[in-house]
């Protein structure tokens, strides 16, 4: 290994065993990240129903991909060699991820993903990506893809087409979403009985709504929408 | 979640406004899809884009099921009374419309 590896490996050895490694939990590499996220057998959890509510692995998806997006662009090469995983739950999350950090060195990937990948639900998440990219140069892809012999891609690629074809990337808005309000320790957090959870979005008519601001006048109803169709 | 149910919601709206009650719908999508989505169904609900899902994970409903070839929410529904105390969940498991609650369940749900 070399000195200069062990010398390496102490020093890792001691940040994750000292009490300041706090620094070292709280910032994971990205490929440390991805490695949880691959612990999960996502084929016995890719159910659409008789989910079993006690089961949490859900959360590891949730943690890795808010952790990359917080990471940002440090991540990319990890996220970019990912997007050849052999999983196709893996690329599907780092396509997801991509999409969500504003860096158009991944749209090559992500065009491969969304034209080629013998996944549909990480051909979804690229088209995504590239719309939220912003990938003008995807076009072709995406207008190719309207046409893909798997239903839910089209619809993908047709809500896409035009966002790709505007050549305006929102991405960057996405991250800052995540690292404003996503916190590791809320997630799961309502529980019958106690206060619940406040948040804050917004509507579609551009107004931003808080939970709390019902407080004091009216019951508040949430409900939780499963798809848009 | 989706059009369905959304329209029984619908019809029974002015109970719920009667009762000092606000509906939110939490919907994943970016808001272009979102607002298109409210301007289809024509609901007098407030609906609220959550592109990352962090208030459906705050929930404990996000990306738990595969539909449509996408990971999806746990269809749910959630009532805070009016000092902000949650007291109600419904967490269904699945896709099929007997795993959501109906609206007389949430009519009878509501605090006083």
């Amino acid at each position: 290994m070399g000195l200069i590896g062990l010398i390496g490996l102490c020093v890792i050895a001691l940040m994750l065993t000292a009490e300041g490694a706090s620094t070292a939990s709280e910032a994971p590499d990205a490929e440390m990240l991805l490695d949880r996220f691959r612990l999960v057998d996502w084929d016995a959890k890719a159910v659409g129903q008789n989910k079993d509510l006690a089961d949490e692995s859900w959360k590891a998806r949730i943690e890795v991909e808010n952790s990359l997006i917080s990471i940002g662009k440090p991540a990319l090469p990890a996220l970019i060699e990912a997007c050849k995983d052999s999983s196709g739950h893996v690329r599907l999350l780092a396509a997801y991820v991509l999409g969500c950090i504003n860096d158009r060195s991944a749209i090559p990937d992500l065009m491969r993903i969304a034209g080629k990948d013998p996944y549909a639900p990480a051909r979804i998440a690229a088209i995504e990506a590239l719309g939220r990219l912003g990938a003008k140069e995807a076009l072709s892809v995406v207008q190719g893809a309207t046409e893909d012999k798997n239903r839910y891609v089209r619809n993908a690629a047709s809500w896409e087409q035009p966002r790709v074809m505007k050549g305006e990337a929102v991405g960057q808005t996405l991250r800052e979403m995540v690292v404003s309000n996503f916190d590791a320790n809320r997630v799961d957090a309502a529980v019958v009985g106690k206060s619940a959870p406040d948040f804050e979005l917004m509507d579609s008519g551009g107004k931003t709504v808080r939970l709390s601001d019902f407080r004091g006048k009216k019951n508040a109803i949430i409900v939780f929408m499963l798809a848009d169709w | 979640m989706c059009n369905g149910e959304l329209g029984q919601l619908q019809e029974v709206y002015q109970q719920f406004v009667q009762r000092d009650s606000e509906i939110l719908v939490v919907d994943p999508q970016e808001m272009f899809r979102v607002a298109d989505w409210q301007r289809k169904l024509k609901t007098p609900f407030r609906f609220l884009s959550d592109p990352t899902a962090w208030v459906c994970a705050l929930y404990g409903v996000a990306k738990q099921l595969v539909v449509h070839d996408e990971w999806v929410n746990l269809p749910a529904a959630f009532i805070v009374d009016k000092e902000g105390i949650l007291r109600y969940a419904h967490i269904g498991r699945g896709w099929p419309p007997s795993e959501r609650v109906a609206p007389e369940e949430l009519l009878a749900n509501l605090p006083n």
